[in-house]
């Protein structure tokens, strides 16, 4: 797709290309929705690109799209995941939703009961490898607030999933 | 023995892994969807999803003809139209013809189809939805179903729910377009009827908007007890009932029952219906499970004496409200809207949706000030002062969608939650917790010397 792009703006189809798939895992492991987690994912997408010039140019466009993503997925995804259901029932949206092992669908189950935060600190930190002052940027919070979600997301899933425990 | 961290990193690679495989949409698909939602958040009616015997999907659009291949959904054709924004005519087909009136078909576990078998085929919308997976947000879609009502001559929306236990059915037979006089007209002849034929509960009011009467009545065909209740705005008069149902299947049932009857005993012509299940808030005793925090030592002013903070309630509701206000004014996207005495404003910050509701509250019903409360909110002025205080209500749509009140009461600051369906637990700590400190520095402080406490 053509996207006029100012001369600091990273072409919008080479973004997307590079950060659609992990930003769909990230829908994905928050929203419990295999086949909405795309549309999540377009949808934040579509607004990256309905203001490319204002986000292409931040500093990491990407961790704009993971905050509306991170946002949208624990919030309106029951939505979106209906309309989607819809159209999976009655058309092809050219999706086929991954099939997780029994015990990562258990695992991100686990997560996606989290209080909301929590989740997102969660799939933030081990879904997409972030650190804490990247998480607190996209969360809007401090860094200590951060080191408390993990803190309790992690004491919660180890009692949770019978873990050996937590580190 | 595996360490959490062990099954973490092992639950990311199996999703890194089976991401890797799918086949994902091209980046073209997003201009497509750019026009898509434009559209939808238009005055364009919506979407059409009628399988059964012979379906259609429509989606609005920009214009253009987005087709989906046919036939995937099941056995039926799908063909997958874009509507332009202003209302046109869209060719439907093909239209199951039923006998009568519009029926409610059950296509699955959790979807139930209107058939189009009464309505003008040519101009007819039908939204087809379940608010169980919406989390209880059926308000809002019913919201969005009366904006586009307007736009096309003819339209039905059916909600249903799969696990309705302790749900409702209802329908609405919506008689517009009248002039006062025929309105009142039909309004009388249905008050008669319902009067010679169900037990009254006498008049109701809907805060100014409509008044009307409100009957009980029992659906002798399946014993099922009810409501009916019919308004009459200034020149539209609707018909509404409301039947408590045990199963999904009932809710259909029911719903069909009604639309059926309700039409051809006055022979109104339908505007459009709608039906849903919902679930009904609440707990066993009638009460909402709510979390609600309040300052130690409460009830305030007292407790504010204590701390080393001496706030007053004028301090935080204005901390509170210049918070929202600004992340309002930079909103990626805005709506407003009025129902029933309180006026809605919904905008998008930082990817977060935010529905806020202002109402003055008085004597236990929303007031008309809530325009005007809304017009000094976003003033920046110190927003209405009335018997009870309610100042405004900030929804955030989390999942599930939970209400969060933020009140002066005699003094007292409150800031309570509760879910907007029966099946959600209350709010966790952890939101009010982040809502008091977005919306005021002050409660940050009282938090962080440990002033609060919060009880659940």
């Amino acid at each position: 797709m053509a996207v006029a792009a100012g001369p600091f703006l990273e072409d919008f189809t080479d973004f997307y290309a590079r950060e659609l798939r992990p930003v769909i895992g990230l829908a994905y492991v928050l929203s419990g929705s295999r086949s909405g987690s795309e549309d999540l994912a377009q949808d934040a997408f579509m607004k990256a690109y309905t203001r490319w010039n204002q986000v292409g140019s931040c500093a990491n466009p990407g961790a704009w799209v993971r905050k509306v993503v991170s946002n949208s997925a624990v919030s309106g995804f029951r939505r979106r995941a209906a309309e989607t259901k819809a159209l999976v029932k009655f058309g092809n949206t050219g999706y086929v939703a991954p099939e997780m092992s029994p015990d990562a669908m258990e695992t991100w189950a686990a997560v996606r009961q989290l209080p909301k935060r929590q989740a997102q600190v969660i799939a933030l930190r081990y879904y997409d490898g972030m650190s804490i002052a990247d998480i607190s940027s996209i969360l809007n919070c401090s860094p200590n607030t951060v080191k408390t979600h993990l803190q309790r997301a992690k004491h919660t899933l180890s009692a949770q999933l019978d873990d050996g425990g937590h580190q | 023995m595996r360490t959490l961290e062990d099954r973490l990193n092992h639950a990311t690679d199996d999703v890194r892994h089976q991401i890797d495989q799918v086949d994902i949409r091209p980046a073209s698909a997003i201009g497509r969807r750019v026009g898509q939602r434009r559209a939808l958040m238009g005055t364009a009616a919506v979407v059409l999803a009628v399988g059964a015997l012979g379906g259609t999907a429509l989606i609005a659009g920009n214009g253009e003809i987005a087709s989906f291949a046919p036939g995937a959904g099941g056995d039926t054709p799908v063909t997958t139209i874009a509507v332009p924004v202003e209302p046109v005519v869209v060719p439907v087909a093909p239209v199951v013809p039923a006998e009568g009136m519009p029926r409610l078909g059950l296509v699955s576990d959790d979807w139930a189809i209107l058939e189009a078998a009464d309505f003008e085929t040519a101009t007819e919308v039908i939204y087809v939805g379940n608010p169980a997976l919406y989390g209880g947000q059926a308000r809002e879609d019913w919201a969005s179903v009366e904006s586009i009502r307007d736009t096309a001559e003819t339209q039905a929306f059916i909600e249903v729910g799969p696990d309705a236990v302790d749900s409702q059915a209802s329908v609405v037979l919506h008689i517009s377009e009248d002039t006062p006089n025929e309105a009142l007209d039909r309004y009388q002849d249905a008050l008669t009827h319902f009067a010679a034929n169900e037990d009254s509960l006498g008049e109701v009011d809907l805060n100014g908007v409509a008044t009307g009467q409100a009957f009980t009545f029992t659906d002798p065909n399946t014993d099922l007890d009810g409501y009916a209740f019919i308004w009459l705005y200034s020149d539209t008069v609707t018909v509404e009932a409301i039947a408590y149902v045990d199963t999904f299947e009932q809710a259909t049932d029911v719903v069909s029952r009604i639309a059926t009857v309700s039409a051809t005993r006055w022979n109104w012509t339908i505007d459009y219906m709608k039906a849903r299940t919902a679930a009904v808030s609440g707990n066993s005793d009638g009460t909402s499970p709510t979390t609600t925090m309040v300052t130690k030592g409460a009830p305030l002013p007292e407790a504010l004496q204590f701390t080393p903070l001496t706030i007053a309630w004028e301090e935080w509701v204005t901390g509170a409200m210049e918070a929202v206000r600004v992340n309002a004014q930079n909103a990626e996207s805005f709506e407003q809207g009025s129902d029933r005495g309180l006026v809605h404003t919904t905008f998008t910050a930082d990817g977060i949706v935010w529905d806020l509701s202002f109402g003055a509250w008085r004597e236990g019903e929303y007031s008309s000030d809530a325009e005007l409360m809304q017009e000094q909110f976003f003033a920046g002025e110190p927003g209405t002062e009335t018997d009870e205080g309610l100042l405004f209500i900030a929804t955030e749509r989390v999942s599930p969608p939970r209400s969060v009140v933020l009140a002066m009461d005699s003094g007292k600051i409150v800031i309570s939650a509760e879910p907007l369906s029966a099946a959600s637990e209350a709010p966790p700590i952890e939101m009010l917790e982040d809502l008091a400190l977005a919306a005021a520095p002050t409660v940050r402080q009282l938090l962080e010397a440990d002033l609060i406490e919060w009880i659940e």
